[in-house]
């Protein structure tokens, strides 16, 4: 768990915004019990979330292709192998989404005058002059390379479409954008005829590396010789049945999350 | 209890990189609301919503001591039979509950009526807990909101002194549907409260445990898991390969197996049965229950396992007023009285009251257009003033 950026919160008034509610007679049955429903702070009060902010943790990003928000959320492949030994969404499907991705990140990435105009946001290496048929006005345009795509299932029509994503460098690696404007804006009217839907917030960051690992290495049944016996806690006793402790046991995966099916464990 | 319109935050895209609240809405549908919020009056908070959840969670504990004993209620439940000594033990070692859920239909008026319990695995957490107090900062800050405006949430605080309640510096892995972003961020949250109470936090996905050969569970690297988050419903765990394991018994779980009576809506008619007319209870009654006629045509009808509002059937009269699709209710149904949501322009909130130990500590709400609320709701902030 990264430990840097810490984001201080603070909630310092919290305590004095409680004690003038009190003092002001709004609420006197509060007087008496107020300190359940104010927080238990004092004036020097700090919120802390350790976890870099959280940011690139992707919190809460509702993929909301279509109006509809995908079943178990989203799903993030850096290609359609990936995509496909992930065994979430069949492998043609894999391959028609990548391409319809492609395309529209073609037309929908952020796209810049020169290269070094784009390699600085993007990135050295990370950019390109794509001929973008039937684009013209992007035809001399530099773009970002698509990094991934994410895929969501419309359940209204019971469909995968997807979306094609980007790196910004500043994000740090393992996280995404949206290709659907220009970068560093969520909002905004810029390149709005060519998005597919409008709306608000644009970003979508994902700490990638642990979808895309777990796709690349679909977690079967396949059996991995696992530590040596010395590892085994105290006081755990063999199985009975199981392996004989005295070989080095091997370890069963993919005994938990199936019945999950991709849906969401949490309601 | 109101719902104001306000002006979005100017800084809110920055907040919600700073914060890591970070969503996608390409369809248009926004999943925080900045441009509107709820107001209630402290009593209203305290009164209607505070002090009733506290009395049915204590109604709830009752519920599950009775049920952990008893092979009637646990069959009603359709809880697997393999799973019913874990249960049994987990609450007679009064193994330690994380947090839970009650979702309230409430309209400010009247008695606020408990829709269901998530006692196992609730998300919209982060939320509630951290993105909607800042917003109630940055909106006194602007002066959108008055100085004085409050908000019922101390669930941040109350989740890390939980944490620090649970023993010291232990090794605590927390494993969800990692494909879920939700899920992920849930428990990524719940890391770092844990690690704020000076635990040791390591993620990993459902499908990565590893069942090693003497018989302990093992994370990706070969660690032994002896405490365990699982944002995962009791009753697929215990589906899964590996939930007939004895390996099961040697973790400790949050939420413990026990809570999987409780996060059940099988529960629903039990706790009307124990506590007919509770002004905070629906008349409910099992789908084979002749009584359910009592509910006359006006009743949701809901499987006993759903989540996300699946496979929900709402009849008023002659006319079905709200219908999901989904892939639960293998497991059989109950019948609820029928409670309009209220309407606010449209929008029909639900109130999250959230759990922490066994003390009410703060609300989230979300809306939806429709009659049952389901993950695309949004989720809209709510202030307390006067």
């Amino acid at each position: 768990m990264p430990n840097s950026g810490q984001i201080p919160l603070n909630r310092s008034q919290f305590g004095l915004r409680g004690a003038q509610r009190q003092q002001s007679g709004l609420a006197a049955a509060s007087a008496s019990k107020g300190a359940s429903v104010t927080r238990e702070n004092d004036k020097s009060k700090t919120i802390i979330l350790a976890v870099a902010g959280l940011a690139g943790v992707g919190l809460f990003g509702y993929m909301a292709l279509g109006g509809q928000k995908a079943a178990g959320g989203p799903l993030v492949y850096t290609n359609a192998a990936a995509c496909a030994s992930g065994k979430m969404v069949p492998a043609r499907t894999c391959e028609s989404e990548w391409t319809a991705a492609q395309s529209l990140h073609a037309k929908l990435a952020p796209a810049y005058p020169s290269m070094s105009a784009c390699e600085a946001v993007h990135g050295p290496g990370k950019c390109s002059n794509p001929a973008t048929p039937g684009v013209p006005l992007r035809a001399s345009a530099y773009i970002p390379a698509m990094a991934a795509y994410v895929l969501g299932k419309d359940s209204a029509t019971n469909s995968y479409k997807a979306a094609p994503l980007h790196q910004v460098a500043a994000d740090g690696n393992g996280k995404y954008r949206v290709s659907e404007g220009t970068p560093g804006k969520s909002d905004g009217a810029e390149g709005s005829e060519q998005r597919r839907a409008g709306g608000g917030g644009m970003f979508l960051f994902l700490h990638s590396s642990r979808a895309v690992a777990a796709a690349a290495a679909p977690a079967g049944n396949a059996p991995r010789m696992g530590a040596a016996p010395g590892v085994a806690p105290a006081g755990a006793k063999p199985v009975p049945g199981g392996a004989p402790q005295a070989a080095a046991p091997a370890t069963q995966r993919g005994g938990m999350g199936a019945t999950a099916g991709g849906k969401s464990g949490g309601g | 209890m109101r719902r104001q319109s306000c002006p979005k935050r100017s800084n809110f895209d920055d907040r919600v990189r700073e914060l890591g609240f970070d969503f996608h809405s390409p369809g248009g549908v926004q999943y925080w609301h900045d441009e509107a919020y709820y107001s209630f009056s402290i009593k209203q908070i305290e009164d209607d919503v505070e002090a009733p959840s506290e009395e049915i969670a204590a109604l709830c504990l009752e519920f599950a001591g009775k049920a952990v004993s008893s092979e009637e209620i646990l069959l009603d439940l359709a809880i697997p039979e393999h799973a019913w000594d874990h249960i049994r033990d987990s609450w007679k070692r009064g193994e330690p509950t994380l947090y839970g859920r009650f979702d309230f239909a409430y309209d400010g008026k009247g008695p606020a009526k408990m829709l269901e319990y998530n006692a196992d695995t609730p998300t919209s957490l982060y939320e509630a807990a951290v993105f909607q107090w800042v917003w109630l900062e940055d909106q006194i800050a602007a002066k959108v909101l008055p100085e004085g405006a409050d908000q019922y949430n101390s669930i941040h605080e109350k989740l890390i002194a939980r944490f620090q309640g649970l023993g010291r510096n232990r090794l605590l892995h927390l494993s969800a549907i990692m494909d879920s972003i939700e899920d992920k961020g849930t428990v990524a949250y719940l890391a770092d409260c844990a690690q704020q109470a000076g635990h040791t936090t390591e993620l990993l996905g459902m499908e990565d445990v590893g069942l090693r050969g003497d018989g302990v569970f093992v994370d990706l690297e070969d660690r032994p898991i002896s405490w365990m988050f699982k944002l995962y419903p009791w009753e697929w765990l215990w589906n899964d390969n590996f939930g007939k394991s004895p390996a099961m018994r040697k973790v400790n779980w949050l939420e413990p197996p026990w809570k999987a009576v409780l996060s059940n809506k099988a529960m629903l008619p039990h706790l009307w049965q124990m506590a007919p007319k509770h002004p905070n209870l629906l008349p409910a009654y099992f789908e084979h229950d002749p009584k359910k006629a009592e509910l006359g045509a006006r009743f949701a009808k809901k499987p006993i396992y759903s989540r996300e509002g699946a496979n929900i059937l709402l009849v008023d009269g002659e006319d079905v007023v709200g219908r999901t699709g989904g892939e639960y209710g293998h497991e059989g149904y109950i019948r609820q009285a029928l409670v309009q949501l209220p309407d606010f322009d449209g929008r029909r909130p639900v109130i999250g009251s959230w759990i922490v130990g066994d003390k009410a500590c703060g609300m989230g709400i979300r809306e939806d257009a429709s009659l049952i609320t389901s993950d695309l709701a949004r989720f809209v902030p709510h202030a307390i003033i006067g």
